[in-house]
């Protein structure tokens, strides 16, 4: 499933209340970092875990309401999300501790 | 192919391979000092079963790159028509950085070199790797997930394309047991290895990259040293220096973009700055006007309305 981008904080809101776990990448166009993981977070949405856990992406210059309501700090920051609370913040792009974390929540 | 023309041309490949063996000290002498182009031409004139393996790392890169040269270069003088002449192996572990992927592609295709992928027995994708043998398969048994995605693709590689002689990127001033490094090796199972770079400097292949605009890894730029399956490549920042790290070209760090603690608020109020600056300059531009129209001279001419 490719990863998908929230548009607006009422989207946000209701993604992070449904059933499945969410994890969203935070990211912004001037972040190198973010350019680096973003396609190692593209390709594991195209996984088995996807079954279990829904991938979301914020541009943090246009969701400035989603990043305040977050308090991202630092880009990429991953936040996952179950029944509308933070379970896991992985912050940096590692893309081990990504996969570590996603394959964690998926068991 | 006949049976008698195969099996002459193998004992043909059988001999060059091993006259070079038994002379393998003397053509070390020969091309000790050479530069890569050198010791690439005196492979493809005396290595049957010649083949680059790569996971296109920098060396490998310009290894391509100078290969293609001498290619078009041959092309030309025989007034035939080009021909990459050493064929590419990549193995693809399912788990390489995107970026290599895409690198392996659009390199194969801007040189017009022949690429052979090999990839995990019996796996092709990682989802039918992992339904097979787990996720994060390399920390429950790192041997067996190196054999599987790297050992085994190689060799079946090697015996299927009757390959005989490789080329590395190895190179002396990479210290430690490359210092002493010879142009041509032969290894434990009869493979012949060949170091084209062995007399260059990171400098060197660097200068060379950027001279001749050489499809290389983004990652590399991102201040990764090397780059290789993405769970666990060693992140820019951590460890050693060595010779690639600390490029990336945000201030704030290696792995993330540090956020001044305030971000949002700086940002509006630089907005709010932007516009009221805005704003001012449009008070000004009309203050001119009315200016201009108190019985002073008009600053500007009437001109007709351009035709749209």
């Amino acid at each position: 499933m490719p990863v998908q981008a929230i548009k607006s904080f009422d989207e946000f809101k209701t993604i992070i209340n449904g059933d499945k776990i969410v994890v969203i990448d935070f990211w912004a166009t001037w972040c190198g970092p973010c350019r680096m993981i973003s396609p190692i977070f593209e390709k594991l949405s195209d996984t088995a875990v996807s079954e279990k856990i829904a991938f979301y992406k914020v541009d943090v210059d246009e969701q400035e309401q989603i990043s305040q309501e977050c308090r991202i700090k630092a880009m990429p920051t991953f936040i996952f999300f179950k029944g509308g609370e933070v379970i896991e913040t992985i912050t940096g792009a590692d893309p081990g501790k990504l996969n570590q974390v996603i394959q964690k929540l998926a068991a | 192919m006949s049976p008698v023309a195969e099996t002459s041309s193998k004992a043909s490949a059988d001999a060059k391979i091993r006259n070079v063996v038994e002379n393998l000290a003397k053509i070390n002498q020969r091309l000790g000092e050479a530069d890569p182009r050198e010791i690439l031409e005196w492979a493809i004139d005396n290595l049957p079963g010649l083949y680059q393996t790569t996971a296109f790392g920098l060396t490998g890169c310009v290894t391509l790159d100078l290969i293609s040269r001498i290619s078009s270069d041959r092309a030309a003088k025989s007034g035939e028509a080009p021909k990459h002449l050493v064929p590419l192996i990549f193995i693809d572990t399912l788990y390489h950085f995107p970026q290599t992927i895409d690198l392996a592609n659009q390199a194969a295709k801007h040189y017009g070199a022949p690429m052979h992928v090999y990839r995990p027995p019996g796996t092709s994708t990682v989802n039918e790797f992992e339904a097979k043998w787990g996720t994060s398969f390399w920390e429950k048994d790192e041997e067996t997930y190196d054999y599987l995605v790297k050992v085994e693709p190689a060799r079946r590689a090697y015996e299927e394309l009757g390959v005989r002689a490789v080329f590395t990127g190895r190179r002396r001033s990479q210290g430690a047991d490359r210092a002493s490094l010879n142009a041509v090796e032969v290894d434990e199972t009869g493979l012949i290895k060949i170091n084209p770079l062995m007399n260059w400097s990171f400098a060197q292949v660097d200068e060379y990259v950027k001279a001749n605009g050489v499809p290389y890894n983004e990652l590399l730029d991102m201040g990764y040293k090397s780059v290789g399956d993405w769970h666990s490549t060693a992140l820019p920042g951590s460890g050693d220096a060595g010779e690639r790290s600390g490029r990336w070209k945000d201030k704030a760090g290696k792995t993330e973009c540090g956020l001044h603690k305030d971000y949002f608020k700086f940002k509006l109020v630089a907005e709010k700055k932007l516009r009221e600056a805005e704003l001012a300059r449009k008070d000004e531009a009309k203050d001119k006007v009315e200016q201009a129209q108190d019985g002073q001279q008009p600053t500007q001419q009437d001109v007709a309305p351009v035709a749209a």
